[in-house]
């Protein structure tokens, strides 16, 4: 498979990705948005015994959470181009698991500063694609791709998360769909370990080629926040990132390695 | 002849059996004669899982307190208060829903009385005017809850709204079947409230609507009021208009695990008799006893000393009622060292409730590779992998932009090489 036929196919990936995020984040707005006008005409609740309450005691002041999903990694770079070509190394083989952690601010009724770190860990055993030893057996390498992304971003709520009623009452919505945009530094560490082969005499030889730095990244999201406990929500979360870091002096003449992708989590937050 | 009489007897029986119907039923609880209770000791501390106004002292009637006895007259009842056993006060009250004017030499104003749509409380409000005084509005709230009789008014004067209470318990000395008053031939000893005679939800709004907030928080304190509150009931609060203060107080009411409602005096039925000497007999706070409307007609027409907003005793009974700050909150616990659930500043409201929580520091792991760095003998370029450690061939090609670190190892020749698939 050519290497344009790849990145044709990964971008359509990452795009039908992208739709399908957008599209579920405007029609659980113009869901909630629905909601919002429709106040009981009269309380059901029982009159004693209130036990523990579905509202807060006033407005949350922010939200920690763990997020677990899917990168989608954008492999655009070179690189990948190279290690795919000698390596079999395929197409998705970047696509990884990612671990978010996540603390939020409220800065107002539905602007958050929120503050991350995310996790990623990719793990490629592989052999030489066209290539064999001379006893007739593969040779093998691996290679990780461990990223860690510190974030800084801004969350807007694209309906008001609760309504306060009183000083002492605030009661969350259900259901509140957001967006938001940040940038933050991508630390990464690529590690290639095992048996190569010289391509200047075809000498098989076992190496470990690595590779590490920390570079400028930027994001946006969108998702929603669901509420399932009076202060914790699941959390669903798709948001592109944009990064790319430059390469050690192990790997010569590359451009920069793309840690760009798409990733889709979900999680726990805990409002406080 | 003998059917004459008996014709005789079943009219003056129907006769009287109208006279009884025509009482409005809902006073009939009541009728009777109540007695102004007075706390005589200071509340004590109050327990892990009560509330501190809970904890009163016992009460007892002071030898120059008041009484009032209501019994029918015309269309609502009269009420009779005595001091001392000195009477100071008849007045009597309609509760029709209709406005009736005040007439006094130079004051103008109305008074309205209305139940509530179960007949359970008795909403009521005045306006006067005076020449050279600023307008005066009177709300208030009268309902039987675990068998006394509370009096909540609310006395607005200049936008400063001053509430008071006062709390009437069956007098000891009246017998079972006692006429409630001269002539009359109701039973005073009724049931006087229905089983749970605490306020609802929908209680709430309604009274929301026809008395102060202030007067309405009282009433909440007073009745010992809980609700089962969810975010439902809570919107629904919102969208009747239930005043914000009013919902914090039901809120904080309802969960005293979060929450405690104190009173701001130790002694808040009559705290201001004693300090001021309002309880003498024959002064003209003498009206300050009398429950429906007795305060704002002595008030009202009484010395300038009383229209003074701030001159009033009872305002020494519920300070905090001013400025918006109604009610301490704190720890569950009921002691008075406040926790962070919430608290409420006298004359300046609510803060916000803030839950304890642990500061949540987000560290970053220095993902640093340092340290990881093995000698530099290998290479990758475009057009493939090389070993510089053991071919003397040397590198290919340049290193890339820097900010990065980079290595390669090698382990030596293994023998091996490469071959076509």
């Amino acid at each position: 498979m050519s290497r344009g036929r790849l990145r044709q196919q990964r971008a359509r990936r990452w795009t039908l990705a992208a739709l399908l995020v957008v599209l579920v984040t405007l029609v659980l707005s113009q869901t909630a948005a629905a909601q919002t006008g429709s106040v009981p005409s009269s309380p059901d609740a029982p009159e004693i015994n209130p036990g523990t309450p579905d509202f807060l005691f006033g407005r949350p002041e922010g939200w920690v959470g763990v997020r677990a999903g899917w990168l989608l990694a954008r492999s655009g770079s070179d690189w990948y181009d190279f290690v795919s070509d000698q390596l079999t190394i395929d197409d998705g083989a970047f696509d990884t698991f990612d671990l978010s952690t996540d603390v939020g601010f409220t800065i107002s009724p539905r602007f958050d500063a929120v503050a991350g770190v995310a996790f990623s860990r990719a793990h490629i055993p592989s052999e030489y694609r066209r290539l064999v030893d001379n006893n007739r057996l593969p040779i093998n390498q691996e290679t990780r791709l461990r990223t860690v992304n510190v974030t800084a971003s801004a969350r807007l709520a694209l309906r008001s998360r609760g309504r306060e009623v009183s000083r002492l009452a605030w009661v969350p919505n259900d259901v509140v769909p957001f967006v938001g945009a940040g940038g933050g530094a991508l630390h990464y560490a690529l590690d290639q370990s095992g048996d190569f082969v010289d391509f200047r005499d075809s000498r098989v030889f076992e190496g470990t080629f690595r590779s590490s730095a920390w570079t400028p990244s930027a994001h946006v999201f969108g998702g929603v926040d669901l509420r399932v406990l009076r202060r914790m929500l699941v959390s669903i979360d798709g948001r592109y990132q944009w990064a790319a870091g430059p390469l050690g002096s192990t790997w010569v003449d590359f451009d920069p390695i793309d840690l760009s992708g798409f990733k889709l989590s979900a999680g726990a937050h805990f409002v406080f | 002849m003998r059917t004459l009489a008996l014709t005789a007897m079943c009219l003056m029986v129907a006769a009287h059996a109208h006279t009884q119907t025509v009482i409005d039923s809902r006073w009939t609880p009541f009728l009777g004669c109540w007695d102004l209770v007075v706390q005589n000791a200071p509340p004590t501390k109050p327990g892990p899982n009560r509330r501190s106004d809970a904890e009163r002292g016992p009460t007892v009637r002071e030898p120059h307190s008041a009484r009032v006895c209501v019994a029918p007259g015309g269309a609502g009842v009269t009420m009779s208060t005595t001091v001392a056993d000195r009477p100071v006060l008849v007045q009597t009250v309609v509760a029709d829903a209709s406005d009736r004017p005040i007439v006094d030499d130079t004051c103008r104003g109305t008074e309205r009385a209305e139940w509530s749509r179960d007949g359970q409380r008795l909403f009521s409000r005045a306006t006067l005017s005076c020449p050279g005084e600023p307008e005066r509005s009177v709300s208030g709230l009268t309902l039987l809850s675990d068998g006394e009789w509370i009096d909540v008014q609310s006395v607005t004067v200049a936008s400063r709204e001053n509430v008071r209470v006062r709390r009437y318990r069956r007098s000891d000395d009246q017998h079972d079947g006692q006429a409630a008053g001269p002539g009359s031939t109701v039973t005073a000893r009724t049931p006087v409230q229905k089983a749970d005679s605490r306020l609802s939800i929908d209680d709430v709004i309604e009274a929301s609507g026809a008395i102060s907030a202030g007067a309405l928080e009282a009433a909440l304190i007073e009745s010992h009021a809980r609700f089962g509150l969810s975010g439902r009931t809570l919107l629904t609060l919102d969208a009747a208009g239930v005043p914000d203060s009013v919902t914090d107080l039901m809120v904080a009411l309802s969960y005293p695990s979060e929450f405690v409602v104190k009173r701001a005096s130790p002694d808040d039925r009559l705290a201001s008799v004693d300090p001021y000497g309002y309880v003498g007999p024959w002064g003209l706070n003498d009206y300050f006893f009398g429950p429906l409307y007795a305060m704002p007609y002595g008030f009202y027409f009484d010395s300038g000393y009383y229209y003074s907003p701030f001159g009033y005793s009872y305002l020494r009974a519920y300070p905090v009622f001013f400025g918006g700050g109604v009610y301490d909150t704190n720890s569950g616990s009921g002691e008075s060292v406040p926790r962070e659930t919430g608290r409420v500043i006298n004359g300046r409201g609510y803060t916000r409730v803030l839950p304890i929580r642990d500061a949540e520091t987000v560290s970053a792991n220095d993902a640093s590779s340092s340290g990881r760095r093995t000698s530099d003998r290998g290479r990758a370029t475009p057009a493939g992998y090389t070993d510089t450690g053991t071919n003397s061939n040397g590198s290919a090609g340049a290193t890339s932009a820097g900010g990065s670190t980079g290595s390669a190892g090698s382990s030596g020749d293994s023998g091996r090489t490469a071959v076509p698939r």
